[in-house]
């Protein structure tokens, strides 16, 4: 009796997960194209919003040490008219994804979209708003970009206003910025075609 | 054991043995997700959707499952609804989604939901546990609804994102805060007693 008992526990459970694992696979393989189609069009909207005068955005994946960072070059027939970085890091919350559009030359940020964040409601998510994020535009990526905290900066300073109440989501996302296109400019394959002046 | 008419089965759910006000269970996503109705009304629906058709399927499976593996048979039916849920909403509601974020698949340990399947669809009919699932779930939808509309009015001005108070409104950050979610449920939750206590009293 005692043998059929654990027979059946095994049987029950095993049939339940198996069923429950096919029914997740199917629903999977119908949801996952559109999943991957709705990333990718919010990515390139954003794009398209920060660069609106390029005809088209040709990616190229770049290797930095490991980590791969989407990079897309836009472009209106043969002219280079920036860049597009599709950049992530942690934030306060969690993830945080944007996207940074710089000048070809990769001095000057064209602006920024947030993709993905998930920080405080009201507080650190208002760096979704476009009040915060046009500070951004003109700014030089060549150097440090900082924050000051409840006035506004004086100009050419390359400094932006922290959200309120919000400084460490405002800190982790220049970290983003600052981090990662400062090793973009670095790399090899991207000083050959900005020109060398460092 | 006294007699349960149907009709008492839905309605428990959404007054007398509410799950919010009364068995405060699933207090997590009740505090986070409701600083604004729509967000609210996304996180009630995808809950009951994952009660109901859990209840269905531990009720109709309640002679099969031995009592000794019985918790992780509800999680693992729980979970496949859960995950179900959360690709369907990132493939067609992809802004839902992304504001909900880690919210959705926090369900599977939602205890409204693994609650109901120890003590209630386990032991009962399919139509019995369908009945309560449902009513479970609309006491949670109206609950949900009651705390985000408090909130996402005085939090933002707006209610489903459209202005309803004047532009001389000053939001209260508070409200779409933490704090503003308790606050506003321990208000509700004394209203509610206050309201019982009345009644029983038969004032």
């Amino acid at each position: 009796m005692k043998m059929s008992e654990t027979l059946r526990m095994v049987i029950v459970l095993t049939s339940i997960s198996i069923i429950s694992g096919a029914s997740l696979a199917v629903v999977d393989s119908v949801t996952k194209t559109r999943v991957n189609l709705n990333k990718q069009s919010a990515l390139n909207k954003g794009l398209k919003r920060l660069m609106p005068e390029a005809g088209n955005f040709k990616k190229e994946d770049i290797n930095n040490n490991g980590k791969i960072i989407a990079v897309y070059r836009a472009v209106k027939g043969n002219t280079l008219m920036g860049w597009g970085f599709h950049l992530k890091g942690p934030g306060f919350s969690d993830k945080i994804e944007i996207i940074a559009a710089v000048n070809p030359k990769i001095t000057r940020l064209l602006g920024i979209e947030v993709l993905e964040q998930k920080e405080t409601p009201g507080l650190g998510d208002n760096m979704k708003k476009e009040s915060f994020r046009e500070q951004f535009k003109g700014l030089f990526v060549n150097r440090k970009i900082e924050f000051i905290k409840n006035r506004i900066p004086e100009k050419g300073s390359n400094k932006i206003q922290a959200m309120a109440a919000a400084t460490y989501s405002t800190r982790y996302l220049l970290d983003i910025i600052n981090d990662n296109i400062k090793k973009i400019r670095h790399m090899k394959k991207i000083r050959h075609i900005i020109g060398g002046e460092k | 054991m006294k007699k349960v008419t149907p009709a008492y089965e839905f309605s428990k759910g959404i007054w007398k043995e509410n799950p919010i006000l009364v068995q405060l269970l699933g207090m997590c996503p009740t505090l986070a997700v409701t600083s604004t109705v729509i967000n609210g009304v996304a996180m009630a629906l995808a809950t009951s959707f994952v009660l109901i058709m859990s209840s269905l399927i531990i009720s109709l499976l309640r002679k099969i499952i031995p009592s000794s593996v019985r918790i992780a048979s509800f999680i693992v039916v729980i979970a496949t609804f859960v995950t179900l849920v959360d690709s369907f909403l990132k493939a067609y509601f992809y802004d839902i989604s992304k504001a909900l974020g880690p919210f959705i698949p926090l369900i599977i340990v939602n205890c409204l939901i693994l609650g109901r399947q120890e003590a209630f669809a386990s032991k009962n009919t399919v139509k019995r546990s369908l009945l309560d699932a449902f009513g479970m779930g609309v006491g949670f939808f109206l609950s949900l609804l009651v705390l985000s509309t408090v909130r996402e009015i005085l939090g933002f001005g707006t209610w489903f994102g459209i202005q309803v108070m004047p532009d001389l409104f000053n939001p209260w950050m508070v409200m779409i805060m933490a704090p503003g979610a308790f606050l506003t449920l321990g208000i509700m939750l004394g209203a509610y007693g206050i309201f019982k206590g009345k009644k029983s009293r038969g004032v």
